[in-house]
């Protein structure tokens, strides 16, 4: 089992080698020349080759690489063009709002999720089976930021209950962004939830159950529930890849500032050493979440090994 | 299932956090800071608040002009090759240092390293000399007559000479100026804090901190405002105008600007090197039409090659919507059944409508051709790839905006229409050349005498409206809103904003 695990996880560096080299080329190949974005609009061309020398965007790329990985493989992420703060500084600052808005929009997607696709598998066929359902197919169909929108509009503009936007650490700030983040998934739960109910529900020890004549209540909490939960605990581990990556939409519309707000203030201005770390990052959550899942897999069965 | 959703709904209420009256404002902007370090800046939002904290010799009042500050005078001669500042006696920064001569030299000398993003601003300055403790005296290597705008210009605020000496180059995380407010506390991406400066020279400060955050989303600041938890934001979104307007308690602000927005046409090649051509884009432009829809009504048509705020500007006549005109132009030059070109505008939504509109209003004369939207980084990568002995490039018109920084007419018309701005020295990416017109903003450098560049700049004005380089279409108005609580802060025309008299009342 510990080589298993140890192969795994030396699987992972030719990965990143790979997702670093393709950050590199990615991020270069985009058209537009930072130092002009840096330096202005109204700026003349001695500032803008000012600019370019001091980021060594003057020297050809094959240098520009290798300076780059070596910084890299020493742990440096370099600088941002942007802000003059190292990225490694920025990459900190914004690194746990968006673990907690993940973490916070899981807890809602799970809670929500779950309920819904318990009650529609309980009552299937009934009209609160359908209630749920609409509910759910509503929650993946309605646009994050029209959903975010909304939120604001009924919590903070009309009650005035809840904070618009922005986070400097109240937890009252977590709670409309963090719901909306949990929204597409929680209806992504409820189905899944609702499937995977279902299964357990044609399954021959219900059946046995209900034969035995055990209530109906205690066949559905406790016979039915419980083991339906299995798939859906792993489904968990899978959207929350999606979270991570996903919060790109609600970390505007909220002002939050997190991962996705930075990626997108990075694209605009062409801030070479922010979007290579950043890409490197989500690569690195994805390859992470994924080795995770393949070893929950790996210690609840054995049998499964990918080789 | 009942407990949960109690539990939640009483998380909720417990988490309501009250919004007690402070005297604390709240600034919501579309912008987050960047730097903090004056000389190396060069967004106008940073900028505004460095502004807040650090002061110049000169400065802007709300119309532009161009006032004492840290200076009491100033003189110049008439070769405008000299420049000699009075120093204010008495100021302090605040961590205690003298604002005296030594400051000014230490300031002005770092900026003319050539490292800083607005070094540029100092490039014309042969050597600075202190006269006496409070005077200096600026050279210049050829005659300048913008210098004092440069001088006024946010990128040229003194900072303490005992923070520069501390912190180095990091002084962009603690700037330390004579301003109505000291620096508190900046948090990358997300807030810039700054509080009350109880010893400020010009008198007494009446809000206790303010607080700058980013929104990016234009729902989102809007809300702020209308939930209370912000009393400024900026840019107050055109769409939203009317939901704004309805509310009681917020206040809309409009200011005219000096963003000059236009049509730019690669003048040296066929068919722009046509005046009659220019002249017709010119006459088949509906620009009422481009500022009502794709604008929101934010905007004033073009009356002149600069905007009315600008130093020495002067007024023309409006090119009229005269699409006979416009055709009988085209047939006397010989396009009478019109030519292709490419449309090139960044993917902003305001101008790619505004390029869509103008692509619709140009067919008609003939003018037709493919439209290509990209992000500005893209845009501008374009427009400085041309290069003017290229064979012969596709005619493009690309949707140009430009906001003179330095508030003066130099600004407005050198980088812009002179020969000497081709690509990639700045940004004359027309190729409009003329030597009457480098003639006017040559002559308008060569003074520092007001009357004297206000003759150049009123010729070059004068020459160059029918010459039509550009498609001219308007000139931005800022459109910002506050809480009716809020006093005495106002946006600037350059796109920043004063905070010094602000106020909450209730």
């Amino acid at each position: 089992m510990l080589k298993y695990f140890f192969k795994r996880c030396m699987a992972i560096l030719p990965v990143l080698f790979v997702v670093s080299v393709l950050a590199f080329a990615f991020v270069h190949l985009l058209p537009g020349d930072p130092a002009r974005m840096m330096a202005g609009d109204d700026a003349d061309e001695a500032t803008i080759e000012m600019l370019r020398t001091e980021l060594g965007l003057d020297r050809p790329l094959p240098v520009q690489y290798l300076t780059y990985m070596g910084k890299l493989v020493r742990g440096d992420l370099g600088i941002s063009l942007r802000t003059n703060l190292t990225v490694f500084d920025e990459l900190k600052l914004r690194y746990l709002p968006t673990m907690y808005l993940a973490f916070a929009g899981m807890a809602w997607s799970v809670v929500i999720g779950i309920f819904f696709g318990a009650v529609a598998a309980i009552y299937s066929g009934k009209w609160q089976d359908y209630t749920a359902m609409m509910v759910s197919v509503s929650g993946i169909s309605v646009p994050q930021f029209w959903l975010g929108l909304l939120a604001i509009q009924l919590f903070s503009v009309h009650l005035g209950w809840l904070p618009v936007a922005g986070y400097t650490g109240k937890f009252s700030e977590l709670i409309l962004p963090s719901f909306t983040l949990g929204a597409t998934v929680a209806a992504i739960m409820a189905r899944f939830t609702l499937s995977a109910f279902l299964d357990v529900l044609g399954e021959e020890y219900i059946s046995t159950a209900r034969a035995k004549g055990v209530t109906e209540t205690l066949v559905m909490w406790k016979h039915a529930f419980r083991n339906a939960l299995i798939p859906v605990i792993t489904m968990v581990g899978l959207q929350f890849g999606f979270l991570l990556g996903g919060s790109v939409v609600v970390e505007t519309v909220f002002a939050w500032p997190g991962l996705g707000r930075y990626m997108i203030e990075a694209v605009a201005v062409r801030d070479y050493p922010v979007l290579q770390a950043l890409l490197l990052l989500y690569s690195f959550h994805f390859v992470f979440i994924n080795l995770v899942v393949d070893m929950v897999y790996a210690l609840i069965n054995p049998e499964i090994r990918y080789e | 299932m009942k407990k949960t959703f109690f539990t939640l709904l009483a998380l909720l209420l417990l988490a309501a956090p009250s919004f007690a009256e402070t005297r604390d404002i709240i600034y919501a902007s579309e912008s987050t800071v960047k730097s903090l370090d004056p000389h190396d800046t060069s967004d106008t939002y940073s900028g505004a608040i460095e502004r807040a904290i650090c002061q110049g010799l000169m400065g802007f009042d709300k119309n532009l002009n161009i006032v004492p500050l840290l200076a009491e005078s100033y003189t110049f001669n008439e070769a405008a090759t000299q420049f000699t500042f009075k120093l204010r006696k008495g100021i302090k920064f605040h961590d205690g240092a003298d604002f005296n001569a030594h400051a000014v030299k230490v300031n002005i000398e770092r900026m003319m390293t050539g490292k800083y993003k607005r070094s540029s601003l100092m490039k014309p300055v042969e050597s600075l000399m202190v006269l006496d403790d409070y005077t200096v005296q600026f050279n210049l290597k050829e005659p300048f007559g913008a210098f004092v705008n440069a001088i006024a210009h946010p990128g040229s605020l003194i900072l303490s000479p005992k923070a520069l000496e501390t912190y180095g180059d990091e002084v962009s995380k603690h700037p330390v100026g004579t301003g109505p407010f000291i620096f508190d506390q900046w948090v990358s991406g997300n807030f810039v804090t700054i509080k009350k400066n109880p010893d400020y020279w010009r008198g007494d400060v009446k809000v206790d901190t303010i607080t700058f955050r980013p929104i990016p989303e234009s729902g989102s600041r809007l809300a702020m405002l209308r939930a209370g938890q912000a009393h400024y934001i900026y840019p107050m979104p055109a769409e939203l105008l009317k939901i704004a307007e309805r509310d009681a308690n917020i206040d809309i602000i409009k200011q005219p600007s000096i963003i000059a927005r236009y049509l730019i046409m690669n003048t040296q090649f066929k068919p722009f090197a046509d005046i009659r051509v220019r002249q017709a884009v010119n006459y088949a432009l509906d620009k009422e039409a481009i500022i009502k829809i794709a604008w929101g009504g934010a905007a004033s048509e073009a009356d002149s090659i600069i905007p009315p705020n600008l130093q020495f500007y002067k007024k023309q006549a409006v090119w009229p919507h005269d699409l006979e005109k416009a055709k009988a132009l085209m047939k006397e030059a010989g396009y009478e059944n019109g030519f292709e070109v490419v449309f090139l505008t960044p993917n902003a939504s305001n101008r790619l409508r505004a390029t869509e509109m103008a692509q619709q209003q140009l067919k008609k004369i003939g003018i037709t051709g493919s439209l290509q939207s990209m992000d500005v980084a893209s845009f501008y990568n374009k427009l400085e790839g041309y290069r003017v002995d290229d064979a012969k490039p596709l005619p493009f018109i690309a949707f140009g905006g430009w906001s003179a920084s330095t508030g003066d007419a130099d600004w407005g018309t050198r980088p812009l229409i002179s020969t000497e701005a081709f690509p990639p020295a700045m940004s004359n990416f027309g190729f409009f050349s003329d030597k009457k017109v480098d003639g006017f903003i040559t002559a308008g450098l060569a003074s520092a005498n007001p009357d004297i560049r206000k003759k150049a700049y009123a010729d070059l004005q004068d020459y160059v409206w029918d010459k039509a380089p550009w498609g001219y279409l308007f000139v931005d108005t800022m459109v910002a809103a506050k809480s009716k609580k809020l006093k005495g802060i106002y946006p600037m025309p350059d796109g920043a904003f004063s905070v010094e008299e602000a106020e909450l009342v209730d």
